[in-house]
């Protein structure tokens, strides 16, 4: 009979007492896929570049093509230019097929709409990108050095913010000598450049009297290491924040610079260009104005739900709770 | 205290200067002739040059930077091309619609946005707080022209036999305006002729000329015309308070002090409001004041939109016509009141961060 080992004496197992460390990326993970509205953003995102990327084969006509050419089209009863959404299966009677009508040019907008997701995203990444590698680097050094560099260098941020965004993109696209879409990414990037700047730099500010910082350079720690190993990555969280607001804010500026006639040109089927030919039309084919307008809308709402979404993942003090 | 305000105010100069200096840039550098977008097919070489002359536009551009200020400084900001006249009055005349519609718009963002946000952040990943950011992502992803363009067709096209019509567009009924009796005259300080300047501006606010006068019509026949302009133009605002009020609440509700709060048995309000949101309105404050150029973008875009005579509209207008003076002289008054919003927002900070104020 095989004696009773006692409990207390029994090895043990390392697999069920020891926690293993994942790595961080995997945490990182995890709490995002189980944040809803980052899911839900991603998958929006997802879609938008799915579309972006498959556009010639979702879009039934290029963007650019009038169906008043497609033979047989006028004696189907093409009456008016902008017509509201054709669906076959909802009794249309017209030879093809039109999602959400025709634009005032008889241009398909389903189509331009499908091709506008390429525009949109290109425009709100670009300037994006331009905004935040300028003003994390200006937010970081200004907030660290402090005294007379950054007052300087805030001061001249303050002149740049005290322009409405929209005056001061539409005079950096009039300075580029043409309206076109590359000025108004350029213009919208250089306007966003002190939003990010100030965020970096108030974060740096409240970061760079913590203790840990104060450790660190009693440590011997460097100031380029201090800045983009200890306060950068702290000073992430609203960066994040921002930045995922601002693809939004960009593709809608482009959209009001279009609007005002200074941003995209025919005929790019950029979205506010179509928002801005069909306003005037906004009582007869309501159409136009809605689709553009919804299209923008979710494009945007991805980009800040997952902006949500991440803030609360990257933020640790929130994790788990 | 006064020696922060004493320093905040020095540092403000060369900022105001700054903004002088690229406005007079920008103005200079539109591309295209004012001649030519003034009078088109009539600008003959004898027109121009009499009108260059006029302008003092065949002076080197120093010389026109130094006239420009100098004048500017006695409240002289030039003539409209346009429209021939002064500058300054077309601002006196048109900036209260603007200020107007701005305050409304920001009051209506930050009465709906800091509630919402409060809501959100105290019940933290329950249904309100998920419908609330879904409603406040929605509204900060709208552009606001489209906004208003919806709001045009939902409230002035659809609903145009129900009491919820709300009119289309301009500032006040028509003929309404030869009904209004300014404030300063049935307060007996002026009458409409020997009237000042400052005293006819305040009275160009409709809703406050109202009060003033205990005329609620007045109040109430303009704050439907602006109530559809304000909500497009203060959604995005709202949208973007909300979010920054619940994320940085949420932070603040989560720092060790609150749990401290709770274990001392303080009331939920109190924590809430007094430890929480005390410390965390601060970000709430800078996105506020960040906000201004929303305000005046939205304007500017929904001003036409909505057929009032505003800054925004002028301003667009101007850009349309290559109006220097004009463009000049708005894009001086937004900047200025942005650089003074930003003092304000500076003051309280260290009137909320006793941390600031000492620093």
């Amino acid at each position: 009979m095989q004696e009773a080992v006692p409990e207390a004496n029994k090895p043990i197992s390392l697999s069920q007492e020891v926690y293993i460390a994942r790595p961080r990326w995997v945490m990182t993970l995890k709490t995002l896929v189980s944040n809803r509205s980052a899911m839900l953003g991603l998958f929006i995102i997802f879609f938008l570049l799915m579309v972006a990327l498959f556009a010639d084969f979702i879009a039934p006509y290029p963007y650019d093509k009038s169906m008043r050419d497609t033979p047989g089209y006028v004696a189907s009863g093409g009456r008016l230019p902008e017509r509201p959404p054709c669906i076959h299966a909802l009794g249309c009677e017209d030879i093809s097929e039109h999602y959400m009508g025709l634009d005032r040019n008889s241009r398909d907008q389903f189509s331009r709409i499908v091709y506008g997701t390429r525009i949109s995203l290109t425009v709100g990444l670009v300037s994006v990108s331009i905004a935040i590698l300028f003003g994390t680097l200006i937010g970081l050094f200004s907030g660290y050095a402090g005294g007379w560099f950054d007052d300087i260098t805030m001061r001249f941020m303050d002149v740049l913010l005290a322009f409405p965004s929209l005056l001061l993109a539409i005079a950096i696209v009039t300075l580029r000598e043409g309206a076109n879409l590359e000025n108004a990414m350029l213009a919208i990037g250089i306007v966003s450049v002190p939003v990010y700047a100030r965020l970096v730099r108030s974060s740096v500010l409240s970061l760079k009297e913590l203790e840990y910082i104060t450790a660190e350079r009693a440590l011997g720690a460097g100031h380029l290491r201090i800045v983009f190993w200890h306060i950068l990555p702290n000073a992430l969280t609203p960066l994040i924040v921002q930045g995922t607001l601002g693809i939004g804010t960009a593709v809608i500026e482009t959209a009001g610079l279009s609007f005002l006639g200074v941003g995209a040109s025919e005929p790019i089927p950029e979205w506010g260009k179509m928002l801005s030919d069909a306003r005037d039309l906004f009582q007869n084919a309501p159409h136009l104005v809605l689709f553009p307008g919804i299209a923008i809308t979710i494009t945007v709402l991805g980009f800040n739900l997952l902006g949500d979404g991440l803030r609360d993942v990257f933020d640790p003090r929130l994790r788990g709770k | 205290m006064s020696k922060f305000l004493l320093r905040r105010l020095i540092l403000m100069l060369p900022v105001l200067f700054g903004i002088v200096l690229i406005t007079f840039v920008i103005a200079r550098s539109i591309p295209g002739e004012p001649c030519t977008a003034m009078y088109g097919e009539k600008a003959t070489p004898a027109v121009c040059e009499a009108l260059t002359i006029r302008l003092g536009l065949d002076k080197t551009i120093p010389e026109q930077f130094v006239v420009y200020i100098t004048n500017a400084l006695r409240g002289d900001l030039g003539e409209s091309v346009q429209r021939g006249r002064p500058v300054t009055d077309i601002l006196a005349e048109r900036l209260p619609t603007t200020i107007e519609l701005a305050g409304i718009a920001l009051l209506f963002a930050i009465m709906f946005g800091v509630p919402l946000g409060i809501v959100a952040a105290y019940y933290r990943n329950s249904p309100i707080d998920v419908m609330t950011m879904i409603v406040a992502n929605m509204g900060v992803s709208m552009p606001v022209f489209w906004l208003a363009l919806m709001l045009k067709v939902l409230f002035s096209v659809t609903l145009k036999d129900t009491f919820l019509y709300l009119p289309p567009s301009g500032s006040l009924p028509a003929g309404y305006q030869t009904n209004i009796i300014p404030f300063y005259v049935s307060w007996g300080l002026a009458t409409k002729e020997t009237a000042s300047p400052f005293l006819i501006f305040i009275s160009r606010f409709n809703i406050l000329n109202g009060f003033l006068t205990l005329n609620f019509d007045l109040v109430f026949q303009a704050g439907r015309y602006l109530i559809l302009p304000a909500i497009a133009v203060g959604t995005i605002p709202l949208a973007i308070i909300a979010r920054m009020t619940r994320s940085s609440l949420v932070d603040a509700l989560n720092q060790d002090y609150i749990r401290t709060a709770r274990a001392k048995g303080l009331k939920e309000r109190v924590i809430v409001t007094r430890h929480g949101l005390r410390n965390a309105m601060l970000p709430v404050i800078t996105i506020i004041g960040l906000n201004f150029g929303y305000l005046v973008s939205g304007a500017v875009l929904t001003e036409t939109i909505f057929g009032l005579t505003g800054v925004g509209r002028t301003l667009f207008e101007a850009i349309t016509a290559r109006d220097y003076q004009v463009i000049q002289a708005v894009t001086l008054v937004v900047a200025f009141s942005f650089v003074f919003i930003n003092l304000i927002v500076d003051l309280l900070y260290g009137f909320l961060d006793p941390r600031i104020r000492l620093s």
